[in-house]
């Protein structure tokens, strides 16, 4: 099938396509590589804080129903420790390293 | 899949269809070098979408579709609307020469968009549907429209 309108499209695009810049796979392939650090460092902070909320919400409802104020202590104190810690695992900023462990 | 999997499956898929996919963002709507950005992070945005699949025709209209949502979202940063229905840069922005100038400049922007599709990247209406997000019907109609009257153009039966 010769169908003018078809070869039109086809001609332009091939015409266009031998002028698109030239390729850069390394480039990308760093970009996808940041991404998906990121969205691992974002799973990270999230499977901390997800326990650390439950356990010192449960600390917080053991307190107030009453007859748990034993428990609600070293579940307070071990949330806290957790959301503490938890802090650390936010991703870093460029440079920000440096100074958190100057810190320590 | 390991990461030397996934790099040369990607590297792959991004030689084979790089410069066409330049060639749409650039046709369709944006200054060369726009195109150059949007095409590159349309790659990226497939290369992590959750099932994004290695089947040549499906994982290409997939990167379209991306490539179709990046450039509207351009667009809509840029104070416009939708790439269906605003109207593509000034010609003179566009790389190259354009054969089908004349007939382009008269067909309405949603026309010119889906004949690209369907002609130049050879898709079929349901992945038209798909990368635009209109009803496949619609594509349907809407595409035999315009095919006719970018046919008049061409041959100059309507002035």
């Amino acid at each position: 099938m010769n169908d003018p309108l078809i070869s039109a499209f086809r001609s332009e695009r091939d015409t266009l396509a031998e002028l698109a810049p030239v390729d850069d796979f390394p480039a990308l392939w760093r970009n996808v590589g940041a991404r998906r650090e990121r969205r691992l460092q974002g799973l990270l902070v999230l499977a901390a804080a997800v326990p650390t909320i439950l356990l010192f919400l449960g600390g917080v409802a053991s307190l107030l129903l009453g007859g748990g104020a034993m428990s609600a202590v070293p579940l307070l104190a071990v949330g806290f420790w957790l959301v503490v810690g938890g802090v650390d695992l936010a991703p870093l900023r460029a440079g920000e390293g440096h100074s958190r462990e100057a810190a320590r | 899949m390991t990461d030397a999997e996934l790099r040369e499956r990607l590297s792959l898929f991004y030689a084979e269809h790089w410069r066409k996919l330049w060639a749409y963002v650039a046709r369709i709507g944006s200054d060369p070098a726009t195109a150059e950005d949007i095409a590159q992070e349309s790659f990226a945005r497939w290369s992590l979408s959750p099932a994004p699949g290695w089947e040549d025709r499906r994982a290409r209209a997939y990167l379209y579709a991306i490539a179709h949502r990046a450039l509207s979202d351009h667009r809509r940063r840029s104070r416009r609307e939708s790439v269906l229905e605003e109207d593509s840069p000034d010609p003179a922005q566009r790389p190259g020469d354009f054969p089908l100038a004349r007939v382009w400049s008269r067909l309405k922007p949603r026309d010119r968009h889906l004949l690209w599709l369907a002609y130049a990247e050879e898709f079929s209406h349901e992945e038209i549907a798909a990368i635009t997000g209109l009803g496949a019907a619609s594509v349907k109609v809407v595409l035999s429209r315009a095919r006719e009257k970018a046919r008049a153009l061409l041959t100059g039966e309507t002035e």
